[in-house]
């Protein structure tokens, strides 16, 4: 089966010389939620950028096996992108937005973005400036599910949104949108909120793909080791790529390490996504 | 109304109610004046006299010179909208990151520009031209009830010289949109390069080139170009066999295409 995404030494230059992505390669297949996490200016929005043909690029790229940069309006009928909250324009009414997107998207269901609105605060005749940034995500949220993409690509979704309003937003993705032929990329700062929905993850660092796994392998090759401070020294002797001190008591993260190795000296684990993340970072900081 | 092109249309007209506003309410202003002015001359003229009539135009020419002149009057306005619709149209869409919304959809950049320009040529033209038309038997009804002996000083509702003022008008509209074919392209070029001030970018170049050319070579040839350029047709059949203006289409074109261009490969959100 042809992959969703599959980008060979995919790279972009800004004017001014700044390369923000530098000949990645990745592929994502259906049914998956993959994770694109990175810090600021990693390269993550351009990635998204160039995936939704939204900036030039070089290299090799399909999306659903169209070239995004020559191929964006018919790419976006089986591809839906919520960017942060700010972009639906402030003068744009309920009714009117969903007037719009049914008069120029074949497979938009009006009933079912109207059905979604009805539990909502979002009110058809309200205008997009008088509705909280939550209700704005709402209403996004309303459109594309009412869509039913192939693809739905979402970039820091969530942004300064309550804690109230991210939960219910992945929630409904899941319920309302997620199946077995439908497939997320997010990115997102708030890794914690979401790790436990990723099947995938990648992290870019400085626009190159650092890791690029499934969730649920990450066990195979990263562990986690709680150790008292008796047996650090013998557990720092297995060279960890990154440690940190908790209550008394010190986490190492180790990279290919056997666990045989590792079981006696404490308690072994495997690494949440945020805490591998952050060892990451922290190894390349030191 | 379904269909790509009646969406983006309306989509335009939500954003700038102005463009749909402008003519009602100057239609509207002009009715309110005709409705005072007859009152007026009603009650302290008491009617037409013998003086005026001999000044009068005869009916079909008073009828053209109507059409015209209200016609004008709403154009005017129409102008101003339009000229502030299109600096705006490409510039507003990025300064407020909504390009992000609109190109996650499945819509080109060749259907969007088409269509803010054919707002601009086609459906704002056509739309004041038909207050126009409505506007103008209004007018004269209301003249025709309020003013005793208007009809017989006018000659009576002429409807074979009401269409053929209107035929008029029609001809000098299309050939004026024609010849400002150029301008609106040129506008929405503005629009779709600047960075802060479409305004500017529209006007500087020719303000900069204008006194350069005084400057130096003491001529006037960019302020005239400039100025037969903002000047709308006045004969339409004289203006459909100057060159220039089908020049200026070709060059429309040639500008709308570099618009196409920006608007899609252009990412500064």
């Amino acid at each position: 089966m042809t992959p969703i995404i599959e980008a060979r030494g995919l790279s972009k230059k800004y004017r001014g010389g700044k390369q923000a992505v530098a000949g990645v390669d990745f592929t994502v297949g259906a049914g998956r939620i993959v994770g694109l996490i990175g810090r600021n200016g990693a390269g993550k929005t351009t990635v998204i950028k160039s995936l939704l043909g939204l900036t030039p690029y070089e290299g090799y790229l399909r999306v659903l096996g169209r070239n995004p940069a020559a191929e964006r309006d018919l790419l976006m009928r089986e591809v839906s992108f919520i960017a942060d909250v700010a972009v639906l324009p402030k003068w744009l009414r309920v009714r009117d937005a969903l007037s719009y997107v049914e008069g120029v998207h074949p497979s938009f269901n009006r009933e079912r973005a109207e059905q979604f609105l009805s539990i909502t605060d979002v009110k058809p005749t309200n205008k997009v400036r008088q509705l909280s940034k939550g209700m704005v995500t709402q209403l996004h949220l309303a459109l594309v599910l009412a869509i039913r993409a192939r693809l739905l690509v979402l970039d820091e979704p969530t942004l300064g949104l309550d804690l109230l309003v991210r939960r219910r937003f992945y929630d409904t993705l899941l319920n309302d949108y997620m199946d077995d032929e439908r497939t997320i990329l997010v990115t997102t700062h708030q890794v914690e909120e979401i790790e436990h929905l990723l099947t995938d993850v990648m992290f870019i660092e400085q626009g190159s793909i650092a890791l690029d796994t499934p969730v649920d392998q990450i066990g195979e090759r990263y562990a986690q080791l709680i150790v008292r401070p008796d047996q650090l020294a013998a557990a720092r002797s297995l060279a960890p790529f990154s440690e940190r001190a908790v209550l008394g008591r010190t986490v190492l993260f180790y990279d290919g390490v056997p666990r045989e190795q590792l079981a006696p000296l404490g308690e072994l684990g495997t690494p949440s996504i945020a805490d591998l993340f952050v060892a990451r970072m922290q190894k390349e900081a030191a | 109304m379904k269909g790509v092109y009646p969406t983006l249309v309306r989509r335009e007209l939500w954003e700038h109610r102005w463009l749909w506003l402008a003519p009602l309410v100057t239609a509207g202003i002009l009715i309110v004046m005709t409705v005072f002015g007859v009152v007026m001359a009603s009650s302290h003229l008491g009617g037409f006299n013998a003086a005026w009539m001999r000044r009068l135009p005869d009916g079909a020419i008073g009828m053209r010179f109507g059409l015209v002149g209200l016609t004008t009057q709403l154009f005017s306005i129409a102008a101003l909208v339009v000229t502030f619709y299109l600096l705006d149209c490409l510039y507003a869409e990025r300064k407020d990151r909504s390009i992000l919304f609109w190109k996650s959809l499945p819509v080109s950049d060749f259907q969007t520009v088409l269509s803010k320009y054919g707002v601009a040529m086609v459906v704002l033209p056509l739309g004041t031209f038909l207050v126009a038309t409505i506007t103008y038997p209004l007018t004269y009804a209301i003249s025709a009830v309020g003013l005793p002996g208007f009809t017989q000083l006018t000659g009576g509702w002429d409807s074979g010289a009401w269409l053929a003022a209107e035929g008029y008008v029609l001809a000098g509209l299309v050939a004026t949109m024609l010849w400002y074919a150029p301008l609106f392209a040129w506008f929405m070029l503005a629009s779709v390069i600047s960075s802060r001030s479409p305004y500017l970018i529209a006007s500087l170049p020719v303000v900069v080139l204008g006194v350069c050319e005084g400057l130096l070579l003491h001529s006037g040839y960019v302020w005239r170009f400039a100025g037969s350029r903002l000047l709308p047709v006045v004969n339409a059949s004289e203006a459909v066999m100057r060159p220039s203006l089908w020049i200026g289409l070709a060059v429309a074109a040639g500008m709308l295409y570099i618009v196409m261009r920006l608007r899609r490969y252009r990412d500064d959100t």
